[in-house]
């Protein structure tokens, strides 16, 4: 790129601001969370899967050991099971500002690198987490001194109490779709129907979208965009198939205990009541990975050691932020890389 | 035609929907943190100038069109658009205001620029990484003012601001980005 280069003087100047916002961010989060009984913790990078989602992309390395024997290992996607398994070693409350790696990923909102704050609550409920969501809002557009949150010329306001819309009702509120018509009570899903209802609300549906490929169409079509306007908008109950290991929600078994945070269009966290059967667990990294090999052509190990953890671990609640995201959100950048101390390289 | 990935189009790449040709304007990938990704375009009908907006799955297959890309000289401009030659065979083409946008600042007497071009008509424009361009108004140098690193606002000869090192004077000669307009060096002429 013919950029002007970040480490050049002028460059490095307008970037700083930000810079000393997001430290300053940082800072007061780490004290939010002590002030309430959370441990920061710091995960490992390396871990033996990636993480089991079909869309999500790692860095692959390999591990040599003293004997010179190879073994595969990758840079983490997320430190959940990290996190999880120091649940199931006992820890109640966790928190960790985890340096995350995503391939395929860069944009405007994308780094291949990133930092994801993760913390978790055993014993407590996903609501307890918008709460928490809520209130970290609050604090980064505090610190960062501004009473307003702000991408591409929306604004959200950081104060004010989350809007909570579930899955069902913003299908029908901003496409017309009765969603939950194309799910069954043991969480399977008609692709043509959902595909019907989304064509019928003007969208071009492809002749091999499956049902997640519609349901992702209709929610960055018509959906997200939209969501987080004038205050933040907390959107939950999503369909079990699309909330990879978040446990049944006891009201409805076709929806899953999963909530995003989104302010000014931008997804900002992701949160579950946590799912803690393995075997139910397993079932669902396979269906992921079987999606990956037949849409990538490649397939993730599955952590044998954090299936046996998750069998000792206490139900519990966790979230994912992209502090990143929630860095610019406060300080009005445009890109991910002016709140980055040093951008990652184009390749 | 060629069918590939969505993910792997680029601005001004021309792409056939339906058997009509349009021009990739601008172009962004979207990855849910869980979900789909899809790739998020603006593009504009070859036919008829109409702009669209269109999304693919990443992995969704595209038909690519061929488009010839070639160096031609700039000319100068009329009422008709900016005019360019093909020093290979002093062909002349015509560009329109839409394409060239705001790169016509940077546009000087002779100057070599890519074009791509779709059966004689032309898509998009890409001027030369640098250029040289003469500083018109800017602080004047203060004393003490020599630590490197430091910077002042400057206004170039075609209008464009810009920031620049503080030993830099009105008429200095200066090589800039065209992409953003950014000091790059003092020019060596």
């Amino acid at each position: 790129m013919s950029r002007a280069p970040w480490w050049r003087g002028d460059v490095h100047a307008a970037r700083r601001p930000l810079l000393l916002a997001r430290n300053r961010i940082t800072a007061a989060t780490r004290a939010w969370f002590a002030a309430r009984d959370f441990l920061e913790v710091e995960t490992a990078a390396l871990q033996v899967s990636p993480g089991n989602e079909a869309h999500l992309h790692a860095f692959a390395t390999e591990a040599i050991a003293t004997d010179g024997v190879r073994a595969p290992l990758y840079l983490r996607t997320s430190p959940e099971f990290a996190c999880k398994s120091l649940l199931a070693a006992g820890e109640a409350r966790i928190f960790d500002f985890a340096r995350v790696w995503r391939n395929r990923e860069r944009g405007a909102l994308h780094s291949p690198e990133f930092t994801l704050l993760e913390w978790y609550r055993a014993g407590e409920s996903y609501e307890v987490l918008m709460e928490d969501c809520a209130a970290l809002l609050g604090l980064a557009a505090e610190t960062a001194g501004t009473r307003r949150l702000t991408f591409r010329g929306r604004t959200a306001d950081p104060f004010a109490t989350p809007e909570r819309v579930t899955l069902a009702e913003a299908f029908s509120r901003y496409a017309g779709i009765d969603l939950l018509a194309t799910v069954q009570a043991g969480g399977e899903t008609d692709r043509d129907a959902l595909a019907a209802a989304a064509r019928g609300a003007g969208l071009r549906i492809a002749g091999d979208d499956t049902w997640a490929d519609v349901f992702s169409r209709v929610l960055v079509e018509r959906i997200e965009p939209i969501l987080g306007d004038g205050r933040p908008t907390i959107l939950c109950e999503y369909p079990v198939s699309e909330a990879a290991l978040a446990r049944p929600s006891l009201r409805d078994p076709r929806v899953a205990e999963r909530f995003e945070l989104y302010a000014c269009g931008v997804e900002l966290a992701n949160c579950f009541g946590e799912l803690t059967e393995p075997a139910e667990q397993r079932r669902r990294f396979g269906l992921e990975m079987d999606e990956k090999a037949r849409i990538y052509g490649e397939r993730y190990p599955i952590d044998e050691e954090f299936l046996s953890a998750l069998a000792h671990m206490p139900p519990a609640s966790g979230a994912a932020l992209g502090f990143d995201r929630l860095v610019m959100l406060a300080t009005g950048a445009a890109h991910i890389d002016q709140v980055l101390w040093t951008p990652v390289a184009e390749t | 035609m060629v069918k590939v990935a969505a993910s792997s189009l680029r601005k001004g790449n021309v792409v056939d929907v339906d058997g009509k040709l349009y021009v990739i304007l601008k172009l962004e990938n979207i990855h849910p943190g869980k979900g789909t990704p899809v790739t998020q375009l603006d593009m504009r009908r070859i036919s008829d100038g109409v702009k669209v907006s269109e999304r693919w799955r990443t992995t969704e297959s595209v038909e690519k069109a061929f488009v010839d890309e070639r160096s031609f000289n700039f000319l100068y401009k009329d009422a008709e658009g900016y005019h360019f030659m093909n020093p290979d065979n002093y062909d002349q083409i015509v560009v329109t205001e839409d394409v060239v946008g705001d790169m016509a600042v940077y546009l000087q007497d002779g100057m070599t620029v890519t074009l791509l071009t779709h059966e004689d008509v032309a898509l998009s424009l890409e001027l030369p990484a640098r250029v040289t361009l003469e500083i018109v108004e800017t602080e004047p140098v203060t004393k003490g003012q020599t630590a490197s690193g430091s910077y002042k606002p400057a206004k170039l000869d075609n209008g464009v601001r810009t920031m620049v090192p503080t030993y830099i004077t009105v008429g200095t000669r200066v090589v800039v980005m065209t992409e953003d307009g950014s000091f790059l060096e003092r020019a060596k002429d």
